[in-house]
């Protein structure tokens, strides 16, 4: 499935590296879901890696949102 | 719905009679489609008789017995509202969220709660048909509410966006979505998934239609501080006839909306040719290049995964078990998404707006145009389950620079591919829904898209 410029992960998240990201997060994971999570984990390291390619030093994060183009 | 106006003003027919007509039409429809949660009709006959008694007293209000439906993340004080969800089962509100108290101040005869996606955010398939083809997905979360428009068991519908929930199901179901600029209509009294994502919309079968609800729901509310106290101030969105679209630019973004490797071809080919008919109606169309657009569906899902697992972090802990796997799913997946990303998409946001906000300046847009969605609605027997992070899907794809923006973004009927109906939407700049539906109003016009209905003779097969 293209998912825009978000390529595809490069590598299986294990079901034992959710178990224990869930642990140190305090989230509580169900048995069934484990790999279902390890395949959208994998797939989410991939948008962030999208994210973390740009350039955000001088973006003011707004807490707040408006549409309207005042800036 | 400004038919249904007309016969009412005129006395032709009673708000009693109408609502009588749509309450049997539900009756007839609702075994083959499922739209409807939760019915009133006893509440619903006692409005249109309150309503026949205004206009007698000389009362002409602008929905004054028009029979409306409103999706289930929306308290009103006269049905449950339980989102879809186990979880909420029961749950009664004291109050009418603001949008559906503004629709019953206009006159509005409420009907009862259409279905949504749990939450309208689960991925889990509710009973809801596309009443084109029964086997077919209905659109996303606001799914009840567009087919309770398109078989005519409402007048109109209230839906929410978040990611394309108002303009996916008018896109597959051949009608008309509105969501208006973040910030236009009061979401106060809508169950939240992200509240930057978030807006309140309109489904309707007529750009006239959307018009109107919009213009008696718009405006500041107290108990919503997203909403714009500017906007309060614009009086009037009712549309004016615009004759041609001569003085009109229109941006088209061949990359993103039109070479995306997920749109279909009947797809590109309806909503090209709907663009063919604008330029012929006097439109400019420019092609334009906003690159930063294929970043919208990796911020979008950041944000939207996030939010929603914050908003769901008590009841999660305490009602675990009454929610639907697919959704515990992805409310857990949201809730193992560092922070520190989750800061960075919001800044990413910025540069996405600004991109947009630079493209319409610099080409001195009036709107971009392209498909509402890439595809037709998918057959719920054969399309395979989801993939992992299901927020990246194609169904999202076009819809995300929509919500990321808060631009106003108007779908509306363009034609078929395979049988099933095709959306074209108008994106606009801030506060400009006039705009953009005096844009469609003329294609409209041109058209008879919009007057398209579904055969529902076929018995369903899921």
């Amino acid at each position: 499935m293209d998912a825009g410029n978000v390529p595809p992960p490069d590598g299986a998240f294990a079901v034992d590296q959710v178990v224990t990201a869930a642990g140190l997060l305090g989230v509580v994971v169900d048995d069934n879901d484990l790999t279902w999570l390890a395949d959208a984990m994998a797939e989410q390291r991939a948008v962030e890696a999208v994210i973390d390619s740009l350039v955000l030093d001088d973006v003011d994060p707004l807490v707040t949102f408006d549409p309207r183009w005042n800036d | 719905m400004t038919a249904a106006r007309e016969r009412l003003a005129s006395g032709d027919i009673s708000a009693l009679e109408l609502t009588k007509l749509v309450l049997d039409q539900i009756e007839d429809t609702e075994p083959l489609i499922h739209a409807y949660a939760y019915i009133s009709p006893e509440h619903a006959l006692e409005s249109a008789r309150l309503a026949d008694r205004r206009r007698a007293a000389g009362e002409d209000l602008p929905l004054l017995g028009i029979p409306l439906a409103v999706k289930d993340n929306m308290e009103t004080v006269d049905a449950p509202t339980e989102v879809g969800s186990r979880a909420m089962k029961g749950y009664r509100s004291s109050r009418d969220a603001t949008v559906v108290e503004r629709a019953r101040a206009a006159g509005a005869v409420i009907l009862g709660k259409t279905v949504t996606h749990e939450f309208a955010y689960g991925l889990n398939t509710p009973p809801t048909r596309n009443p084109w083809r029964l086997d077919c997905f209905p659109g996303a979360s606001s799914a009840g509410s567009a087919v309770a428009v398109a078989v005519g068991s409402a007048l109109a519908a209230l839906g929410t966006d978040t990611a394309g929930s108002v303009r996916t199901p008018a896109a597959v179901n051949g009608i008309v979505g509105l969501k208006p600029t973040y910030g236009r209509v009061s979401r106060a009294g809508v169950f939240q998934a992200s509240p930057s994502l978030d807006h309140v919309g309109f489904l309707a079968r007529s750009v006239e239609d959307c018009a109107l609800l919009l213009n008696v729901t718009a405006g500041f509310d107290p108990r919503d501080p997203s909403t714009i106290a500017d906007a309060a101030r614009d009086p009037d969105l009712a549309l004016d006839r615009m004759p041609d679209l001569r003085g009109v630019r229109l941006g088209m973004e061949r990359p993103y909306f039109f070479d995306y490797a997920e749109v279909q071809p009947g797809v590109r080919a309806a909503a090209d040719a709907a663009i063919s008919q604008m330029r012929s109606l006097g439109a400019e169309v420019i092609e334009v290049s906003i690159p930063e657009l294929s970043l919208m569906s990796a911020v979008g899902s950041v944000i939207n995964l996030v939010d929603n697992s914050a908003w769901h972090r008590r009841l999660m802990r305490d009602k675990r078990s009454d929610y639907d796997p697919e959704t515990r799913r992805m409310l857990t997946l949201g809730a193992m998404i560092p922070a520190a990303t989750y800061a960075n998409a919001h800044k990413a946001r910025r540069l996405l707006s600004r991109a947009v906000r630079e493209a319409f300046k610099t080409n001195h847009l009036d709107a971009l145009v392209g498909p509402t969605v890439p595809g037709v609605a998918h057959s719920l027997l054969t399309t395979p389950p989801l993939t992992p992070t299901p927020r990246l899907s194609p169904l999202v794809h076009h819809n995300y620079p929509g919500n990321l923006t808060g631009l106003p973004v108007l779908s509306l009927p363009c034609g078929f591919a395979e049988g099933l109906p095709v959306g074209l939407q108008i994106m606009g700049r801030p506060l400009a829904e006039k705009q953009i539906m005096q844009i469609g109003l003329a294609f409209q016009r041109s058209t008879d898209w919009h007057t398209r209905r579904p055969n529902l003779q076929t018995r369903p097969n899921v």
